[in-house]
């Protein structure tokens, strides 16, 4: 059934209020539903031989494990926006600029532009490639962005990398929420 | 050939790969939305404390938190796209019994640059036009999100003072003075943030007391619960009072004559507040629109952000045309 969606994906109707997200039912639960179509053909790989690795069956230990990560690197991603506001004056007479407060401000808005394009662009390829690539390669560059950050050598060039540092950033919420 | 497919289901991610029932995901959503909150107060405390080293000195903690992060994801994380994971295996499977079946879920399936651009440009913004609930909700949150952004302005302003204005605004006659009320330094201003943490924090023992509320509710077949948004709405119906009573509050006592530790517990009212509404109506939108929620939540980060980038620039005019008391109040 999930197939025929895609088809008619383009032209979509949406009712406001689907009974279904009432009774719960999300992701996880396709398989679920795969499994009763394919019932017989065992053409369709599913959980059904080894429930143990549907990530909803996990032991609630693991579970809060891992959320406890993801709310580490969510943190990490929105705390990069507001670590320009402290030092944003210093930044601006570092740089040899006046402490203009527009400049102060540029920091922490170029970084929630990119953090938005990342969020868009990145939340589709989770769903692709897995959360573990993504997450791993994001932060991969996130850090590399924040140490370019720490050397930016003039002002333009520092702006420049809070965008992409916001870029990259948005592979926590890309990947977490929801 | 880059096998890349737009599924037409949700876009469900960590929170739903592990917790399928609304209401486990409803709370790890919530921790979820208390990190994005807790992030952004963590940020004004790092740098306030670094810029008294140097500036650069933040973004290299914040490099070294991106590591701590980084070996969590690699050691303690694992795959929990059960479709990545179906896929995988089937592959494996296939290769050491070098059989053609079984097949992952969606290994057959195709790219279709169409549905990229239907599902994550075209959708939400028709959403918008066309779905009175989304846009609702959007323009709200769109609302709430940059009042964060100036709120967390405000606290420079409020306890530290602008001395540059005059550079970028020509603004006339303005009475610097007026402005620097309490006059910390960055670190301090920094830990005025914390009541802020502490307000997100509670947000998750009111959430757990309003589910409790609910389910009570429910179990005696109280009219109220029939309708649709009744599991998330009373959250942020609390929320609305408690957000402005926070501004106000904030606002009219930030002035020499009165304590600074007043305008700094206006924080926790906000922090309880901001992070209420927004659980109550991300987590609204994901449960009304079922397999739309991807794009429904598309659609409120899409405004949100905008707004968020482009209003801060007006807080500090805002600010000093109007003096801390009338602008917060707006």
């Amino acid at each position: 059934m999930y197939n025929n969606c895609r088809y008619s994906l383009i032209c979509v109707g949406i009712s406001p209020i689907s009974s279904v997200g009432h009774e719960g039912k999300m992701a996880g639960q396709i398989d679920v539903e795969k499994n009763i179509e394919s019932k017989g053909l065992e053409k369709t790989l599913t959980f059904d031989d080894d429930p143990s690795l549907n990530p909803q069956n996990f032991s609630q230990a693991r579970k809060i494990l891992i959320l406890s990560i993801a709310v580490l690197l969510t943190t990490s991603s929105t705390c990069g926006t507001s670590l320009a506001t402290g030092g944003a004056k210093a930044t601006l007479r570092d740089f040899g600029l006046p402490e203009a407060y527009g400049w102060e401000v540029l920091p922490v808005s170029i970084y929630l532009v990119g953090y938005f394009i990342g969020n868009t662009a990145l939340a589709p390829l989770s769903e692709n490639y897995g959360r573990r690539p993504v997450n791993l390669l994001t932060i991969v560059f996130y850090m590399t962005w924040m140490m370019a950050c720490a050397l930016a050598p003039n002002w333009a060039a520092f702006n420049v990398f809070r965008l992409l540092n916001g870029f990259f950033s948005a592979g926590a919420p890309a990947t977490v929420s929801g | 050939m880059m096998e890349i497919v737009l599924r037409p289901i949700s876009l469900s991610r960590i929170c739903a790969d592990l917790y399928s029932d609304d209401m486990r995901r409803g709370r790890a959503l919530l921790w979820y939305n208390m990190a994005t909150t807790l992030g952004s107060t963590l940020g004004p405390l790092i740098s306030g404390f670094a810029v008294f080293d140097n500036w650069r000195l933040s973004y290299w903690i914040g490099l070294g938190y991106g590591g701590i992060c980084f070996l969590g994801v690699l050691f303690l994380i694992p795959e929990t796209n059960s479709r990545t994971i179906l896929d995988k295996r089937a592959k494996k499977i296939r290769k050491t019994e070098e059989t053609d079946l079984p097949r992952g879920p969606h290994e057959d399936d195709t790219f279709i640059w169409q549905n990229l651009l239907t599902k994550v440009l075209i959708r939400p913004v028709r959403m918008l036009c066309r779905e009175p609930l989304v846009l609702g909700s959007c323009l709200y949150l769109a609302f709430q999100y940059p009042i964060l952004y100036i709120y967390l302005q405000s606290y420079s302003i409020i306890f530290q003072g602008i001395t540059n204005l005059k550079v970028l605004f020509t603004i006339v006659d303005t009475d610097i003075s007026k402005l620097d009320i309490y006059g910390f330094n960055t670190g301090e201003k920094g830990l005025a943030f914390i009541p802020i943490a502490v307000g997100t924090l509670s947000a998750f023992p009111v959430n757990i007391l309003i589910e409790h509320v609910y389910l009570n509710a429910c179990s005696q077949d109280s009219p109220w619960t029939k309708h649709h948004g009744a599991r998330r709405l009373p959250a942020a119906c609390i929320s609305g009072p408690l957000i402005v009573t926070s501004l106000f509050w904030s606002a009219w006592t930030s002035r020499p004559s009165i304590h600074w530790s007043s305008s700094v517990l206006s924080g926790v009212l906000y922090g309880l507040g901001y992070t209420l509404n927004f659980n109550a109506l991300l987590n609204y939108l994901v449960d009304g629109y079922a397999s739309y929620a991807s794009s429904a939540n598309a659609a409120s980060s899409l405004t949100r952000q905008i707004m968020g980038a482009a209003l801060p620039f007006a807080a500090v005019p805002m600010y000093d045309a109007l003096g801390v008391g009338w602008a917060s109040s707006k």
